[in-house]
């Protein structure tokens, strides 16, 4: 700073001048880092502090005997179908979703909306009706397929063993293959096509242009994604324990879960453990997307160049990859529907003819029925709309910043806010509970804020990799032109970026809308009686057993949920196409 | 300076201390409330509900609806408000809250394993009912921490259309016939399998636990009831943890599900409990009463439980029944019988 400017009164600077600075980056990214610091260590000093005790509450010390016992859990098999399963599972979700993308996307293959709405579709429903639903179509028994197949090649179980490592990266690689979908979708919708039809020019095929330029351009996203999906497998267990345990394998997680249900109180210690030994996985891989995305630059595919995103014609490969375009979402829909079949039954039995008589709407209206559905809806709503809006504000700006400005802190944020991938719902719950219990100075306890705030924590991540994905397929340039025409950078960041971002930005938010208003773990804890979520309906109903109306209750909220994604993509690439 | 500063401090501390009492009602009166037996009491807990308004209550399900309905009805100046979480959940959550002093419970209508530890930890309060009488003496706490009110048991049910009632099993030896081998499924959730197990070791000992092992029974992670579901879609055709009341509310819709006790059978047992610090204790103790009461019971009995008052004689009245968290060293038991179950049914394979 020279004299002069130093012999200008503080005041003269002005807000806008301060506003600018604090924006150009360093100081943003600190001041982030320190916000997220305040809202992520809490739980996190909890979960190594669990990690570390050992023995009950009352003669407890500290040592590395949960880490150790983590360790051994015996055996290769364990490890290696823990590796297999969520490497597995993470695979058949980007292959899905990807190729299902890229063919809604870039082509004019037919049954593209299907794709998409059977996409929402899919991840409103909770994953115990997803799971009943593919037993009741690939149980060895009666699951429908099974006994179809049964007529042709004979047999008495099977021929499809769904109880199998196979079965389980099936169905827990169909979990998040609409993720996947969601996520790719809109990089692949705003990218310039003037690269893919250079590639045409020079000669190359349709397989070519997709392996050597879509692919590539598409690196970080799908690495992004693989990541969220690799961890998420890794640390599940609802799969392995529904899918897996009948066939009688068991991965990690279930080994951790079971150590869990030893005690007559369920002992977070190993599943800590795992959960700081899983860290490593978090941040090794991040460090390596970080010198990925180095080059910011070389991956971005919306340019200042006028564009209109034009269709791949497919020609004579048209109606065969449309037909396995909509094979993805018959297999979405597939366990949904014979569990709409079941909501419309008073008993639970295997689909035949002769029940067309008793189909009734009984299991709906005695949804309808319980005062606490419509409240329950009402709160979940609002929870999810201030969750997916805080969580995609935090990490639209961060991401933008961390994309945008070289600073040495932005690793270090992208790992705080992604670290919370890790953490079990439960030991999460926990600590905030804990948390506002201590400090009623913050009266939120028993408040759907409180709800809010645990949302906050565990979907940052998601929206952390959706916002990444999204802000690193902008070209620099195009706000560069809107800073030399004057703009600043607040400015540049609504009237550019953010429109340009939108739908990956409408993606995140749903995203985080969907979970938060599904989540179990959390909000059940966590509700007070001021405060009860449509997911204490859900358990409410799976505890005793109703999965008829729990089948029902799951449709309705699928249908909303549809609806809402629906809108909400083709307004944001309305709003984003006029941007660009 | 310094002086004014520890005066207002003292005078924000006394404030404090004011509010927060104020905000506990008068927890010393609680005892006194929930073990009150003079010939007033009905009037005395009355005139106290009336100027309390209301209680809140921790509970599972809404299952109870019907019944807090009727109670409303019956107490209109009262109004229940509802926390609802599983019974582990609720025991942890209500440990953190009183560690904390957020003492707002009244009531618990809980499954009698959510309600060992919070008694252990001192936050519910012994009381004394007139309905007491009347109830098998197994259901009341013997300390009287609580009163089951609802109860159902676990036993073997199957699929009568692919098994023949005259066929299946009906006692627990009957398990251990190699034709049922690798043909049988339980519920893996863990209060279920485990209450089965300890059924198992205290009638027949851990070795027949251990052979009962051999038979590659399937483990599924769902409840019993999802399980009765599966039964009837002919997926699962014979499975020892079933409960009753699952099976004849399924029947009466038409479905194809038997039922056996195979002897003394574990009782899934839900008891009302008041909080020791109950800022509402008269009508915590209304609220009990009611449960407690012929009335509530044949409501329940509606509902599919089963009741362990004797006047209130249900189906289940002739089954043996185990009531495990009754036990002098329940806690220490039921660890023995995770470890058998997890060794025996879950790792066997590992």
């Amino acid at each position: 700073m020279s004299d002069a400017a130093l012999a200008i009164p503080p005041w003269r600077l002005g807000i806008a001048h301060l506003r600018d600075r604090l924006w150009s980056g360093e100081a943003a990214i600190l001041l982030l880092l320190a916000v997220v610091l305040i809202v992520v260590l809490p739980p996190f000093a909890f979960l190594v502090q669990a990690s570390l005790t050992v023995g009950t509450a009352a003669q407890s010390h500290i040592g590395f005997d949960n880490f150790i016992s983590v360790l051994a859990h015996n055996g290769a098999a364990l490890w290696t179908n823990t590796i297999i399963y969520a490497l597995g599972s993470s695979s058949v979700a980007i292959g899905l979703g990807v190729s299902s993308a890229w063919l809604v996307a870039r082509t004019d293959a037919p049954f593209r909306q299907t794709a998409m709405v059977a996409a929402f579709l899919s991840m409103a429903v909770p994953v115990i009706v997803k799971s009943i639903g593919w037993i009741m179509l690939l149980g060895p028994n009666s699951g429908l397929i099974n006994v179809m197949l049964r007529v042709v090649v004979g047999g008495e179980e099977g021929p499809i063993q769904l109880y199998s490592l196979g079965g389980m990266i099936f169905v827990e690689g169909m979990l998040w293959m609409p993720v996947v979908f969601l996520l790719t979708l809109p990089v692949l919708g705003a990218m310039d096509p003037s690269l893919e039809e250079a590639a045409a020019t020079s000669g190359a095929d349709l397989r070519h242009t997709f392996q050597r330029v879509t692919l590539p351009l598409m690196r970080p996203s799908i690495f992004a994604v693989f990541l969220l999906a690799f961890i998420r497998a890794l640390e599940s267990f609802e799969v392995p324990l529904l899918i897996g345990a009948p066939g009688d394998l068991q991965t990690l997680t279930t080994a951790i879960y079971q150590s869990m249900h030893t005690g007559f109180l369920p002992k977070y210690g190993e599943a800590s453990a795992f959960a700081v030994l899983l860290l490593g996985v978090v941040v090794v891989p991040l460090a390596y997307y970080y010198r990925l995305t180095k080059q910011a630059d070389r991956f971005a595919t919306i340019t200042g160049k006028g564009f209109r995103p034009r269709r791949l014609k497919l020609g004579l490969w048209r109606m065969p990859l449309g037909l396995w375009l909509l094979s993805i979402p018959l297999s979405l829909a597939a366990p949904v529907l014979i569990m709409v079949w079941a909501s419309l039954l008073p008993v639970y039995k295997p689909p035949q003819f002769s029940d067309f008589a008793q189909l009734s709407f009984a299991n709906y209206r005695s949804v309808w029925g319980r005062g606490d559905t419509l409240a329950g809806f009402a709160n979940s709503a609002l929870i999810g709309f201030w969750s997916a809006t805080i969580v995609v504000t935090l990490t639209f700006t961060a991401a933008w910043l961390i994309v945008r400005y070289r600073s040495t802190a932005r690793w270090a944020l992208d790992v705080m806010i992604s670290m919370p991938l890790v953490f079990p719902g439960i030991v999460l719950g926990i600590t905030i509970l804990i948390e506002f219990l201590a400090l009623p100075t913050i009266p939120i306890y028993g408040t759907i804020w409180i709800l809010i705030f645990a949302f906050l924590i565990r979907f940052m991540p998601y929206g952390m990799r959706f916002c990444h994905a999204g802000i690193l397929a902008i070209h620099r340039e195009l706000e560069e032109c809107g800073r030399t025409c004057g703009a600043s950078a607040l400015t540049v960041l609504r009237r550019i970026v953010l429109p340009l971002a939108l739908p990956s930005v409408a993606a995140a938010w749903l995203y985080v809308f969907l979970h938060s208003v599904r989540d179990l773990s959390l909000a059940v804890l966590l509700a007070g009686p001021g405060s009860q979520v449509i997911a204490s309906v859900i358990l409410d109903l799976w505890n005793n057993g109703e999965v008829p109306e729990l089948a029902a209750l799951a449709v309705v909220l699928a249908i909303g949920v549809t609806a809402l994604g629906v809108v909400l993509m083709w307004l944001s690439r309305r709003t984003g196409s006029v941007a660009s | 300076m310094v002086t004014y500063l520890t005066r207002w401090l003292h005078m924000v501390a006394l404030a404090c201390a004011l509010g927060i009492g104020q905000a506990n009602g008068q927890p010393a009166n609680v005892e006194a409330v929930a073990n009150y037996a003079g010939a007033d009491r009905q009037k005395v807990l009355e005139d106290g509900a009336r100027r309390e308004g209301g209680l809140l209550l921790y509970t599972t399900g809404t299952q109870i609806k019907p019944l807090l309905d009727r109670f409303e009805q019956k107490y209109p100046y009262l109004k229940v408000e509802l926390a609802r979480a599983s019974s582990a959940d609720t025991a942890r959550k209500v440990i953190e809250e009183y560690r904390a002093g957020f003492e707002k419970v009244d009531a618990f209508e809980l499954a009698s394993h959510g309600l060992v530890v919070p008694r252990d930890e001192n936050i519910l309060m012994p009381f004394r009912s007139p309905e007491f009488e009347a109830f098998v003496p197994d259901a009341i706490e013997p300390k009287q921490h609580w009163v089951v009110v609802r109860e159902s048991y676990t036993g073997i049910g199957f699929n009568n259309k692919l098994l023949p009632p005259d066929k299946a099993p009906k006692t627990y030896q009957a398990l251990l016939d190699p034709q049922w081998k690798g043909r049988m499924a339980i519920s893996g959730l863990t209060t279920t399998a485990v209450n089965w197990v300890g059924s198992m070791v205290i009638a027949h000992g851990a070795d027949f636990v251990r052979r009962l092992g051999q038979q590659n029974i399937r483990i599924y992670n769902l409840t019993g009831r999802a399980l009765a579901n599966l039964m009837s879609a002919g997926e699962v055709i014979l499975s020892p943890t079933i409960y009753n009341s699952h099976v004849a509310a399924s029947a009466d819709k038409g479905a194809p599900l038997g039922w056996f006790a195979p002897g003394p059978v574990p009782v899934t047992d839900t008891g009302v409990a008041i909080a020791r610090k109950a800022p509402h204790p008269h009508a915590a103790m209304l609220f009990a009463d009611f449960l407690m009461s012929k009335e509530a019971q044949f409501l329940y009995q509606e509902l599919g439980y089963d009741s362990a008052r004797r006047d209130v004689a249900g189906p289940g009245a002739q089954v043996e029944r185990l009531y495990l968290t009754n036990r002098p060293n329940f806690i220490r038991d039921y660890e023995d019988w995770a470890k058998l179950y997890q060794d025996t049914f879950v790792r066997r394979r590992m």
